[in-house]
C-alpha cells in the first residue's frame, strides 16, 4: 500500500511507515491536507508555560543514504513519542532548521502534537555557522514573543546534528553560543552538539560542553533521550534545571561539564 | 473591620527536589489599624535565598511600624517606605558578610502594602503583584512583575532603588491581594492578559476566593475557617474536596448575583479550571489578603463572575503563536499591509503637492514684495516726479509715467 503521509510504497499489513515514521492505526489522527491549513488545536490550558525547542539539523550531501533515512525516521517517532505526554504536547514548541548549502526553516515553531511528518533531503555543503545562527536568532525571537504575551517559559533548547566538519565559518556563531549560555545564573539558551560519522570533535567542543558522539547513525536512541527530557522539563517548574537522564547505547558524552 | 490573611506553602517542587520554601510574608496591624503587610520571594532557587525573603519581609514590616510618619503624609509614607527597603536590603548585606556567602545567594522579591482602610502606600521590587479590588467591583493591576530588558531575568530587591517602585494608589480599595509570582501566574493567567497596555487581568473566580469581601464572616471563628478553608485550596492536594471551593465561591457569588450564582458556578464545574489551576502550580506559593468588609462593594454583570470564554481567548493565543498555521489570516494580513502601503502612498503624494502650492505662494509673495519694493524706491529717487514735471498737465503724461514706470521695474 501507499503511505498517505509521505507517499512511499510500504507493506499492506504495517502498523506503521518505515520512511516516515507515522502510525497507520485508526485511532490516531491523521493530519490531512485539509486539516493542515485548519486553526491549530487549543493545546494550552490557561497559563501552560511553554518551551522553545530547535532541531537544528545537517542535511548536507554527506549525510545522503541510511543516515538521512534514519534520521528523518527518528524526528518522526520522536514527535510521536513526546506528543503521547500530556505536558508536553502542551508546553513544547517545536521548530526544525536544515543546514547544507545555507540554512532555513523547514518548520516554524509548532507545538509538538501538531508537527508535520518530516522529510528532509541531503544536499550541498556543511552551512553549520548560518544555521546555528539562525536557530539563535529564532529561539531568541520566540522568547521576545512569549515574553510579550506574558507566557511564562522554560529555557530553550538548541538540538544539532551534524555529521562532517563545517564548511562556513562559525566563529561568529561559537561566540552568540558562548553569549547566550553565559548570561544569567544559569544561561538563557542551552545548545547540544550530536556528532555523528565524519563530525570534527574539536569544532563540537569549541561550540559547547554539551557534545555528544553516536557510535552509529542510532538516531532513534538519541531522539528517545531527546523526548524524555522534554517530558522532564515540561513537568519542572520554569526557572528549575531538571537533571536529563543518562545517554542511550552508543550515544558518548564528549564532556563531563553539562 | 479590616480582615487579613497570609499563606506561605511549599511548591510541589521544592517537595521533590527537597528544597525549602522560599516564600516569606507577615502582616502586622498598628494600634491605629493601619495594616502593613509585606512578601517576599527567593529568586531562582538560590541557596540562601529562603533567609534573604525572611529578613526582608520581618525587616521592612519592623521598620515601617517604627518610623511610620506621624503626620501620615502621603509623601512622607513613601519616604519612609523607600529607607525601609534600603534597610531590608543592609540587612541582608549583613547577614551575607557575617556567614561569607555570596550576596547572590540571598537574592530576594519584595513587596510591601501600607493600608489606612481606604488607600494604599506601596513598595515593590521583582516579580510578585499587588492587586487591587476598588469600590466598583474591578480588579484592578496596582504594580507589576519588574524585570530586566529580556522580559525574563528578575530584579530583586539587591537590583537597587531604580529598580524599585514606590508610590501610592489614589483610589479607595475595598481589597488588596498581594502574591508572589507563583500564584501570580495563577491568578492573572497570561490568556487574560490585555495585550494593548500589557497588564496582568485577574481571573475573577479565583480573586473573589481570595479577597471577595461578601466571602468574609463576621465571627472570629468563622473567620479562622475562612483561612483555613483557602489555605486548604492553596495546597492544591489531589485529595481536596473541590466542593469545598466552590460552596465558598457559590455564597460569594449568590450576594452579588443572586440566583444566577448557581448557573454560573455549575458553568465552572464544567471545565474546573479553578481547581486545575491551582493543582499544576508547581512553584512556592504566597497569597496575603487585606479586606474592608466596611466598605460598600458594587456589583457588576452575571457575565463578570463568570468564566471568560478560553476557548476564543486560546485561539487568539495559538494565532498569534502559530501565524504559519492560519494561512487565511496571513493572506488578510498581507492585504491589510498592502493597503497600508498604498495609504502610505497617497500620503506622501498629497504631501508633495502640499508642499508645491506652499512654494508657489511663497515665491508670489515674494515677487509682490519685490514690486512694491522697488515702486517704493523709485518714488523716494523721485523717478515719478521728474516724470511728471517734463509732461505735466496733461493726462497723455499720466499715461505716459504709468507706461514708462511698469517698463522700468519689468
Amino acid at each position: 500500500m501507499i503511505c498517505k503521509y509521505c507517499g512511499k510504497e510500504i507493506a499492506d499489513d504495517s502498523a506503521f511507515c518505515p520512511e516516515c515514521g507515522q502510525t497507520l492505526g485508526e485511532e490516531v489522527e491523521k493530519p490531512t491536507e485539509e486539516s493542515s491549513n485548519s486553526k491549530a488545536q487549543a493545546v494550552s490550558a490557561p497559563g501552560e508555560p511553554h518551551m522553545a525547542c530547535v532541531l537544528l539539523l545537517d542535511s548536507s550531501y554527506s549525510m545522503n543514504g541510511k543516515a538521512m533515512d534514519s534520521l528523518n525516521k527518528a524526528i518522526n517517532m520522536f514527535q510521536q513519542q513526546t506528543a503521547l505526554d500530556e505536558l508536553a504536547q502542551k508546553r513544547i514548541d517545536i521548530a526544525i532548521i536544515e543546514f547544507n548549502e545555507g540554512a532555513r526553516v523547514v518548520q516554524e515553531f509548532t507545538p509538538l502534537s501538531q508537527m508535520k511528518p518530516v522529510r528532509l533531503v541531503p544536499t550541498g555543503e556543511t552551512s553549520m555557522g548560518a544555521g546555528i545562527n539562525l536557530a539563535i536568532d529564532k529561539v531568541k525571537e520566540r522568547n521576545r514573543f512569549y515574553a510579550s504575551m506574558g507566557t511564562p517559559c522554560f529555557k530553550p533548547w538548541i538540538f544539532m546534528i551534524t555529521d562532517g566538519e563545517p564548511t562556513d565559518d562559525i566563529s561568529g556563531a561559537r561566540d552568540r553560543i558562548r553569549e547566550e549560555e553565559s548570561k544569567g545564573r544559569h544561561g538563557k539558551l542551552k545548545f547540544w552538539a550530536v556528532g555523528v560519522g565524519d563530525y570534527s570533535e574539536d569544532v563540537l567542543k569549541s561550540l559547547t560542553n554539551r557534545c555528544i558522539s553516536l557510535d552509529e547513525a542510532n538516531f532513534e536512541g538519541i531522539f528517545n533521550w531527546l523526548s524524555e527530557s522534554m517530558v522532564a522539563i515540561s513537568v519542572s517548574r520554569v526557572g528549575d534545571e531538571p537533571e536529563v537522564g543518562g545517554l542511550p547505547k552508543g550515544a558518548n558524552a564528549l564532556s563531563t561539564e553539562w | 473591620m479590616i480582615f487579613s490573611y497570609g499563606i506561605s506553602l511549599k511548591g510541589k517542587s521544592h517537595y521533590k527536589n527537597g528544597v525549602e520554601c522560599q516564600d516569606s510574608h507577615r502582616i502586622l496591624k498598628m494600634d491605629d489599624g493601619r495594616i502593613i503587610a509585606a512578601i517576599a520571594d527567593g529568586v531562582g532557587s538560590a541557596e540562601n535565598s529562603a533567609i534573604g525573603s525572611k529578613i526582608a519581609v520581618d525587616t521592612v514590616v519592623q521598620f515601617c511600624k517604627e518610623y511610620m510618619p506621624v503626620d501620615n503624609d502621603v509623601i512622607s509614607i513613601k519616604s519612609m517606605m523607600r529607607t525601609a527597603f534600603n534597610y531590608a536590603f543592609k540587612k541582608i548585606v549583613e547577614e551575607s558578610e557575617s556567614s561569607r556567602r555570596p550576596i547572590e545567594s540571598y537574592d530576594t522579591t519584595l513587596s510591601v502594602v501600607i493600608y489606612d482602610g481606604n488607600r494604599i502606600v506601596y513598595g515593590h521590587s521583582g516579580d510578585g503583584a499587588i492587586i487591587g479590588l476598588n469600590e466598583y467591583g474591578n480588579y484592578v493591576e496596582i504594580t507589576r512583575p519588574l524585570k530586566g530588558v529580556d522580559g525574563f531575568t528578575v530584579l530583586p530587591l539587591r537590583s537597587g532603588y531604580s529598580n524599585w517602585m514606590i508610590d501610592s494608589y489614589e483610589e479607595n480599595l475595598v481589597s488588596i491581594l498581594m502574591v508572589t509570582d507563583g500564584m501570580l501566574a495563577t491568578i492573572c493567567p497570561y490568556l487574560l492578559r490585555d495585550m494593548d497596555n500589557y497588564s496582568n487581568r485577574a481571573y475573577i473566580p479565583l480573586a473573589s476566593f481570595f479577597v471577595d469581601p461578601k466571602g468574609i464572616p463576621g465571627g472570629k471563628n468563622e473567620r479562622k475557617k475562612t483561612r483555613r478553608a483557602i489555605e486548604e485550596f492553596m495546597m492544591g492536594s489531589e485529595n481536596y474536596n473541590q466542593d469545598d471551593f466552590y460552596d465558598r465561591l457559590h455564597r460569594i457569588y449568590k450576594r452579588h448575583i443572586g440566583e444566577d450564582a448557581d448557573r454560573v458556578i455549575e458553568e465552572l464545574k464544567q471545565d474546573n479550571y479553578p481547581i486545575a489551576m491551582m493543582e499544576s502550580e508547581q512553584d512556592d506559593k504566597t497569597v496575603v489578603g487585606i479586606i474592608n468588609t466596611d466598605l460598600e462593594l458594587e456589583d457588576q454583570e452575571v457575565e463578570y463572575y463568570a468564566d471568560p470564554d478560553w476557548e476564543s481567548l486560546k485561539e487568539d493565543w495559538n494565532r498569534k503563536a502559530y501565524p504559519h498555521m492560519y494561512p487565511q489570516d496571513e493572506a488578510e494580513t498581507s492585504e491589510d499591509d498592502e493597503a497600508s502601503e498604498y495609504t502610505k502612498v497617497k500620503k506622501h503624494g498629497r504631501g508633495k503637492r502640499m508642499l508645491l502650492a506652499l512654494l508657489k505662494f511663497t515665491a508670489v509673495v515674494i515677487a509682490i514684495v519685490l514690486m512694491i519694493s522697488g515702486v517704493l524706491y523709485f518714488t523716494e529717487q523721485g523717478f515719478f516726479e521728474k516724470r511728471f514735471k517734463s509732461n505735466k498737465g496733461t493726462d497723455e503724461s499720466r499715461i505716459e509715467i504709468t507706461t514708462d514706470v511698469m517698463w522700468r521695474v519689468k
